[in-house]
């Protein structure tokens, strides 16, 4: 695999790409201008194979980092010992610079059988909850040896019993747990486009003000990564699906820049899961989003002159 | 507790793929036991969302039954396997266990031969995951000058043995060439195959077995999964080399068998190691010999 080895200028951030299986050939063999890349680790949760000999050879090449999805940090019912030491195993064997998971359940008791859900599943924002969910960061942060990174769900149903905003749950969960966020701009969209049908009786939002909103009400000391997608249009009454299966949305790109001006040189990550487009295309997302954090730093930079 | 109620409940009406009835709200609210209000359109899209991730793990898993079924049956299948047999596995690539046994009951045409392609899906599978095995051919020189009863041998990574009424391996390779023959090969075609296929291998079997001869009774054919590097291979294998590796593959880790004791436990006299070990090690089915302390 080659690697351009254009380093990213200080105090600009970290931009990267999901490695999905469709990319894998190219991945390894075009240069590419990003600086890390970000892997499913329950891909990569055999205990031999080809899967990590592929690991292996990108991480030779660009930082990793290792987006778990089956942790399942809201779930009332524990994940088993052995997830969380196979996700500590890949992370000792290849030193990922982030480690996250989402903010949701997938764990439950059914008919007395642990049953996992297979998805990002919603949880209500209140007391009992964020008890569950400091309890599983503290603890995945103790066999992981290291914080975490947290990412606010695209829901397509409200559980009754939230006494808090999302926002405000998730800054509590940080305040008590010290691991960061993983703030997904696509998903905060997604979520103000689908207000209005989740809640029956919710106003309709404008998206970019709603992100805006819940974007300000996040100090930016908790922030530690920004991913980056774009979704499937759908038609009115619909709910929008996060499917990952379009380029960056331009709302998406308008709250980036603001999310940058307003976090810092935060790593950010494209991704990009169904109906994937060429590798360069997805490269070419990445340039883009190297270019308006350009846009961000260097007027910051100009403007303290 | 509340959370764990609704946890609970949300994830068996997720599996249940079933659509819940509409209230008179159209606002599509459903008012469950454990007092939850769900958004029926937002539930669908979680059902929804499990019976394609659980399809696409299982078309990966089950690459060759999936070819065969076809596309809208093996979806179907799939979402009734959901409803019977949670997910009790984190890993999208270890659940499936069942799945086989599962066809096998199912209402599909040839579940039997389907059935037992999807066992050796899973075998292939399962295999291609297992630890990685260093191949030390330097260890071979022990065979030359040490006593059997004092080397025991490794197999390849994630290697496991397999028996079915039918010729999987001929089966298999043949529906493969006639369609890789004929481009237009339509699902219809290769289901008609199979149940040739069936019909020849498995049916007069059952029909024979019905007559009692116990020649019949006995008709089963053995395969050997191995990785010789990442990707399974499978072979059929006879009776007493399917005994051979049955003492390796089925040993406890507090045992370890010399080849010596296991040529000594081996009750088919046809099974001779001289032919089977360069075979074996040329085909990278054997990995290592190593000294037994």
């Amino acid at each position: 695999m080659l690697c351009l080895n254009k380093q990213t200028p200080i105090d600009f951030p970290l931009i990267g790409v999901g490695l999905r299986h469709g990319h894998y050939n190219e991945a390894l063999n075009t240069p590419a201008n990003i600086d890390f890349i970000e892997v499913h680790a329950e891909n990569f949760f055999s205990a031999g194979g080809a899967s990590h000999s592929l690991l292996t050879d990108i991480k030779q090449h660009y930082d990793i980092s290792l987006h778990a999805t089956s942790l399942g940090l809201g779930s009332n019912l524990l994940a088993p010992q052995k997830q969380l030491q196979q996700l500590a195993n890949l992370a000792s064997i290849y030193q990922p610079i982030m480690i996250s998971d989402h903010a949701c359940f997938s764990w439950a008791d059914v008919n007395s059988q642990a049953v996992h859900g297979g998805d990002l599943l919603p949880i209500p924002f209140n007391d009992e909850s964020l008890q569950v969910m400091v309890n599983n960061v503290l603890r995945a942060q103790s066999i992981l040896k290291r914080t975490i990174l947290v990412e606010n769900l695209s829901a397509y149903m409200a559980l009754p019993g939230s006494i808090y905003t999302e926002t405000e749950f998730l800054v509590k969960l940080c305040e008590l747990t010290d691991c960061k966020l993983l703030v997904d701009i696509n998903n905060i969209v997604v979520n103000a486009i689908n207000h209005s049908l989740i809640y029956p009786r919710g106003e309709t939002v404008l998206p970019i003000d709603y992100a805006k909103n819940w974007l300000n009400n996040i100090p930016a000391k908790y922030v530690g990564e920004l991913h980056l997608a774009g979704c499937t249009r759908v038609a009115e009454e619909q709910l929008m699906i996060d499917d990952h299966a379009q380029p960056v949305s331009a709302d998406v790109w308008t709250l980036y820049r603001y999310a940058l001006a307003r976090f810092g040189a935060v790593a950010t990550l494209i991704e990009w899961d169904e109906n994937l487009p060429s590798w360069q295309t997805l490269l070419a997302e990445a340039d883009k989003a190297k270019e308006i954090a350009k846009a961000v730093f260097t007027a910051k930079v100009e403007a303290t002159k | 507790m509340m959370l764990k109620k609704q946890q609970s409940h949300l994830l068996s009406l997720i599996f249940s793929q079933q659509i819940q009835p509409k209230s008179d709200d159209n606002n599509v609210a459903i008012e469950s036991a454990c007092d939850m209000r769900l958004n029926q359109q937002g539930l669908q899209i979680y059902q929804q969302s499990l019976l394609a991730n659980a399809t696409r793990a299982l078309t990966i898993t089950f690459a060759t039954s999936a070819s065969l079924i076809g596309e809208v049956l093996f979806r179907d299948l799939v979402k009734s396997y959901l409803q019977r047999q949670f997910k009790n596995q984190y890993d999208w690539g270890e659940w499936g266990e069942k799945f086989a046994t599962f066809i096998s009951n199912s209402h599909v045409a040839n579940s039997r031969l389907l059935a037992d392609i999807a066992a050796l899906d899973f075998a292939c599978h399962q295999c291609e995951r297992a630890k990685n095995q260093v191949l030390d051919l330097a260890s071979m020189q022990l065979l030359a000058n040490t006593d059997a009863y004092q080397l025991s041998i490794i197999l390849s990574s994630g290697a496991r043995l397999l028996k079915s009424r039918f010729p999987l391996d001929e089966i298999i390779s043949e529906i493969k060439s006639i369609s890789a023959f004929n481009n237009s090969y339509s699902l219809k075609n290769i289901t008609k195959l199979i149940t040739c296929m069936s019909a020849k291998y498995g049916d007069n079997v059952v029909q024979k077995d019905r007559q009692s001869s116990t020649e019949n009774l006995a008709k089963e054919y053995y395969f050997i999964v191995w990785r010789p590097e990442f990707q399974a291979q499978y072979k059929q294998i006879d009776l007493s080399e399917y005994q051979w590796l049955s003492l390796w593959l089925m040993k406890t880790p507090s045992k370890t068998l010399s080849i010596g004791q296991a040529l000594d436990e081996m009750s088919s006299k046809n099974f001779s190691i001289i032919d089977w070990l360069p075979k074996a090690i040329e085909q990278q089915l054997l990995s290592a010999i190593k000294l037994r302390h």
